[in-house]
């Protein structure tokens, strides 16, 4: 195999590092731990020299990296992610536009985040994957190393968990009064 | 041939609440991360990982410590690890691997992912219009890769000559006594492939099917043939090849199953 087959970590780090990043957090990985666990992801990466090109996206490959990085990490410590780290992911992604855009976006990252928390790691890394970071199944399973059967498996058995934990959600916070922020923030 | 599905965001059937948070999600990236500040830390850490220098705070202005509890910069203070497992597995693995390991230490492993998702394909969540994939680009420069990787040293580490034990040192993280433990399984193979057995054993119970679990079942396969055990050579090799079978080892493991000793190649 040539080296233009292969796309080092380096270029991989410049490319992916912010997927990576987003994609741990999503996960579950707390805010500080992030920067440590890209870190790690492309070390790792560096060590099995680098992404060569096959049926996994870069991105499918690392994402495989991080979720073993991931379940070191939870044997570790096995204490979950409070409410407040859930919420700074929206925090920190709110951008521009107007009070009420920002608020609405994070309450939209806000219930996705949660109904994600409640899926099953296993489901929950395809459906980041397919759903939010726009991956294909057979990318998904070559980087997952599993057969793209099981990722139409999980996907499905994730939609149905997401939507449900997604509609729970969103009635829990119908029944719940309007907080004057919000309302003053419109 | 099965369709590939289409996102819940694209579909007519989602419903308004979800496609919002759907869009809002896929639109907005979950954490800030700053690329430039992790690369350069990244990359301090492939100019000389065995720097004791180096500070990760102040090459990315976060802290420093992980979840372990353990500064990133800890990873470096076995330099044996990575640099020791790159040169060694490039030397041990490899197909090009010659005498002199301090040869290749600039060339990462030549690792294959595991071949493609085969098997039964179970019926796809919807069946809708195909999405096309973009393919992987090469790198636009690909000779513009790492060589910077320090030359292995002679660096304190926690000694496991005595025992078979693989197992992470106090203190240790646990990737980093991975790649320790792999890199002294490699050096061992040629001169005491009993002991790189023991070493395989050990790491199998203690790290499972951990991240370097290719590199893991490439060596036992290597260390049975070198002790003459034929049999389960083949069987291990067999085993490895159905699971590899695109490993860059597996040419290597493959003439295991054929009758040669890789190890006297």
């Amino acid at each position: 195999m040539s080296t233009s087959d292969v796309i080092d970590a380096g270029e991989l780090f410049r490319r992916h590092a912010r997927f990576v990043a987003g994609f741990v957090r999503r996960m579950g990985a707390h805010a500080e731990d992030v920067d440590d666990l890209v870190q790690e992801v492309f070390m790792v990466t560096h060590a099995k020299g680098g992404y060569r090109v096959g049926p996994a996206k870069p991105t499918s490959y690392l994402a495989e990296i991080a979720l073993r990085l991931l379940a070191n990490r939870r044997r570790r410590r096995a204490r979950s992610r409070e409410h407040n780290d859930s919420l700074q992911i929206a925090r920190a992604a709110t951008g521009s536009a107007t009070a009420s855009d920002v608020l609405e976006a994070r309450h939209s990252l806000e219930r996705v985040q949660s109904a994600l928390d409640m899926l099953d790691v296993d489901r929950r890394a395809v459906f980041i994957l397919f759903e939010l970071e726009g991956e294909s199944c057979g990318s998904i399973a070559a980087g997952l190393g599993i057969p793209v059967g099981t990722v139409y498996s999980r996907l499905h058995k994730a939609r149905a968990e997401f939507a449900s934990a997604h509609a729970g959600l969103l009635s829990r916070e119908l029944l719940r009064p309007e907080p004057l922020h919000a309302r003053s923030a419109t | 041939m099965i369709d590939e599905p289409r996102r819940l965001v694209d579909r007519q059937d989602t419903s308004a609440a979800l496609h919002q948070d759907l869009r809002a999600a896929i639109l907005r990236e979950p954490i800030g991360y700053d690329v430039d500040r992790g690369l350069a830390r990244f990359e301090a850490w492939l100019a000389d990982p065995a720097s004791s220098t180096f500070d990760p705070s102040a090459a990315t202005g976060t802290a420093s410590a992980g979840a372990s509890g353990i500064p990133i910069g800890a990873w470096v203070a076995g330099a044996i690890g990575l640099t020791g497992l790159v040169a060694g597995a490039v030397l041990v693995l490899g197909d090009q691997a010659e005498s002199d390991p301090t040869e290749s230490i600039g060339r990462p492993l030549d690792i294959e992912r595991p071949a493609e998702a085969v098997s039964e394909p179970k019926t796809p969540p919807d069946g809708a219009a195909l999405v096309s994939e973009a393919e992987p680009v090469a790198p636009a420069n690909p000779t513009a890769r790492v060589q910077s990787v320090a030359k292995p040293r002679s660096v304190a580490r926690p000694k496991t000559a005595s025992t078979n034990s693989v197992a992470p040192t106090s203190g240790e993280h646990r990737l980093q006594a991975e790649m320790r433990a792999l890199a002294e399984a490699r050096s061992t193979l040629s001169k005491d492939p009993k002991r790189a057995l023991m070493l395989v054993r050990s790491a199998e119970r203690e790290f499972g099917d951990g991240l370097f679990a290719e590199e893991w079942h490439a060596l036992e396969v290597l260390a049975l043939s070198a002790l003459g055990q034929t049999r389960e050579a083949h069987a291990r090799a067999t085993v490895f090849l159905r699971r590899w079978p695109k490993s860059a080892f597996a040419e290597r493991v493959r003439r295991v199953t054929d009758g040669a000793n890789p190890a006297e190649r």
